[in-house]
């Protein structure tokens, strides 16, 4: 209830914006997704998370782009330019922005790319989780009894298990096959559980409520149930749950390549390249600056987003509109 | 509907209840799951809705109304007893074979904020007994859902706003709108109106009769409120601890009530002039309805009953006609009260204590 009274009050002053049509008398029907919309639009830190996320984006989609412009490509080394004559990697400058690594590889390129393959595996697992994690937590939370059980212990199982020995087991026996596709893999299979947790709750007290009853009452099936009733009930805790997600499966692919799981060594990649840069880091501070700044703006941005989103979500957070003024 | 089978069903019952009994299993325990106890939620209850009639259902909080409710629509599995839809017997279908019936049956909850999905449209959610049935799609659709709206009394226009933009009785109008959306034969009002401000329960209740007479609807009405139940049912059936304890035409019931139960609740009925209201007048009825984990032996409501005797703590007593009442009026009671017979007052009796378990639960309450 309290949504809607706010909602009103925060359309009263602006004429212009969406409280045009208010006055016109017109009252347009805000879906909760509309209000959280607004509410996200109106909290700085999460409009900054997203431009962030937004030039991250962009950065790894026009990455050739980058490369063309400075003329280096990602896998190119320049022995002569981005190397000194003591074979010491050249630091930021005219020629390589952000320096360059033993290899004489330009950092900056690299970084574009490695972006590429954290943002495809950070987005792709925490996708795949989110949604097993949402539809098991939903059969597990509606059908009860002995799915619900088998569900938990299975989810306990999962959890229980040590994800990197587990990773480097099977980078091992399927003999460092498998890519990024691994890195996907198992991100999801040890993310899932905590979602499918978090809307086995939900779901269990949304399953008791009337308009549940009213639908079996009109001869809906589970299925449609499950998704036509309750899932848009549990869709804005899938969304924040995404949202935090994402950069825990950077940290976890990047985590992997520091490892030496998933990508091979030319593949530019944030991990991969923080690791070898812990050989350097003395003679050439650069190599491991600037892959922890773009992974720790990365994670931080996603992790800020999500908790603005998680607060937009929630009526209770009506802060916001008086922090704004 | 098969066709063929209207004529002859026409002049049957809608809904015919044949000793339908739910108990629910208290489980404790992780891994076991062991059967601790039973609650008799309702018990061996027979009775027919007729076509056309308003039933009342009326009973004190925990009296079964609701499960009772809950076993007619089939939402909750029977313990026993059979259930007949149209002379068809429906107790032991499964739910897909079940569907079909759903269309002729319609349920209309208790909680108007409760029974809405919060993050559905309202379109949607009317329009959701169309979607179920494969009745009509797209625009057709769409033109179904709003003259539904218009029929209950809601702005069609309003079809894409969600439930929280509504009032609560115009939640209940959509909820109506919704349970005969399909033009069900029987519809049950679980409570329709208890979550209402007072003044607006009278719009509801005269929808629901509107619609009654429009649509030819045949109602079961649960209800506390026996001055709602009064004004609306043609029958009234008095429920306690899970049992049917009176039946009869509405005068009749207030007129001649036979079980003391049944003139226990009628002397709570609040009179609007406080001058008017003889307090001393209520009747004895003290304590707490008994657990319905072990219900009384015998006639369930004998240890708070002022009548009670050996016999009835002994044997239970069957619903039937007593003296010469009108064949439709029927009351479980090993002692009816006669035309008039006023029960005991709490004045009569100074300290109300009829029978050892009252004198327990007086004995807890003292300080």
């Amino acid at each position: 209830m309290s949504v809607y009274d706010e909602m009103a009050v925060e359309s009263l002053p602006e004429a212009q914006g969406p409280g045009a049509d208010y006055v016109a008398g017109a009252i347009q029907g805000r879906s909760p997704w509309h209000l959280a919309f607004e509410r996200l639009r109106h909290d700085r830190v999460a409009v900054v998370s997203a431009v962030v996320i937004v030039l991250i984006a962009c950065l790894a989609i026009f990455a050739p782009l980058v490369a063309t412009i400075t003329g280096h490509g990602p896998d190119t080394q320049f022995h002569m330019t981005g190397l000194t004559p003591e074979g010491i990697p050249v630091g930021p400058g005219k020629h390589f922005l952000l320096g360059a690594d033993e290899l004489g590889r330009d950092i900056l390129v690299r970084i574009c790319y490695g972006a590429r393959i954290s943002l495809l595996v950070g987005v792709v697992a925490a996708g795949l989780a989110v949604a097993g994690g949402a539809v098991l937590g939903m059969l597990a939370g509606y059908m009860g009894r002995l799915v619900d059980t088998t569900l938990a212990r299975l989810i306990d199982v999962v959890l229980a298990m040590p994800y990197l020995v587990f990773a480097i087991a099977l980078w091992t026996a399927l003999g460092g096959q498998g890519g990024i596709m691994l890195d996907v893999a198992v991100i999801a299979f040890f993310s899932f559980g905590a979602v499918a947790r978090v809307v086995r709750g939900q779901v269990l007290s949304i399953r008791e409520k009337e308009y549940i009853e009213a639908a079996r009452s009109l001869g809906a099936g589970t299925l449609r149930i499950m998704f036509v009733d309750i899932l848009p009930n549990v869709l804005a805790q899938v969304i924040v749950y995404f949202t935090l997600l994402v950069p825990a499966a950077i940290v976890f692919e990047a985590t992997l390549a520091f490892l030496g799981i998933g990508t091979t060594p030319p593949t530019p990649d944030w991990g991969s390249m923080l690791s070898e840069a812990l050989n350097y880091y003395e003679v050439a501070w650069w190599y491991v600056v600037f892959p922890g700044l773009a992974l720790l703006a990365t994670t931080l941005a996603f992790n800020l987003l999500g908790d603005s989103v998680r607060d937009a979500f929630d009526p209770r957070y009506s802060r916001i509109f008086t922090r704004e003024k | 509907m098969k066709e063929g089978t209207t004529a002859d069903i026409a002049t049957g019952p809608v809904l015919s209840l044949r000793g339908v009994t739910k108990h629910f299993p208290v489980r404790s325990g992780s891994l076991s799951r062991r059967v601790q106890a039973v609650v008799h939620a309702v018990d061996d209850v027979s009775i027919d809705v007729e076509r056309g009639e308003t039933l009342g259902l009326v009973g004190e909080t925990g009296s079964g109304k609701s499960t009772l409710a809950r076993c007619m629509m089939r939402l909750v599995e029977l313990t026993s007893g059979t259930l007949m839809l149209d002379g068809e017997d429906i107790s032991h279908l499964k739910p897909r074979q079940l569907r079909p019936y759903r269309r002729r049956m319609q349920m209309i909850f208790q909680d108007p904020y409760g029974s809405l999905n919060p993050r559905r449209r309202v379109g949607s959610i009317i329009g959701d007994p169309f979607a179920i049935h494969n009745v009509a799609d797209g625009p057709e659709r769409k033109r179904a859902v709003q003259e539904i709206m218009e029929l209950v009394g809601l702005n069609p226009e309003h079809y894409n706003r969600f439930p929280a933009e509504f009032s609560g009785g115009q939640r209940q109008r959509i909820g109506v709108a919704r349970a005969l959306a399909l033009r069900p034969e029987l519809v049950i009002a679980d409570e329709p109106v208890s979550a209402l401000d007072v003044s607006i329960r009278a719009q509801v209740i005269n929808l629901l009769a509107d619609l009654q007479e429009e649509l030819k609807l045949t109602y079961v009405f649960i209800t506390h409120d026996l001055s709602v139940v009064r004004h609306v049912s043609n029958r009234v059936a008095v429920m306690y601890l899970g049992q049917i304890v009176e039946v009869a035409g509405r005068e009749d019931l207030y007129a001649r009530p036979r079980h003391p139960y049944t003139r226990a609740l009628q002397s709570a009925i609040p009179v609007p002039d406080p001058d008017e209201a003889d307090r001393s007048a209520r009747a004895a009825i003290i304590g707490e309805p008994p657990s319905p984990i072990r219900p009384p032996s015998g006639c369930r409501f004998h240890p708070r009953c002022p009548k009670a005797q050996s016999l009835c703590a002994a044997e239970e007593p069957r619903l039937e006609v007593k003296f010469n009442d009108h064949a439709n009026h029927l009351a479980a009671c090993h002692f009816p009260l006669a035309e008039g017979e006023q029960l005991p007052t709490a004045q009569v009796l100074g300290v109300p204590v009829p029978v050892a378990a009252a004198v327990a639960d007086q004995a807890g309450a003292a300080p």
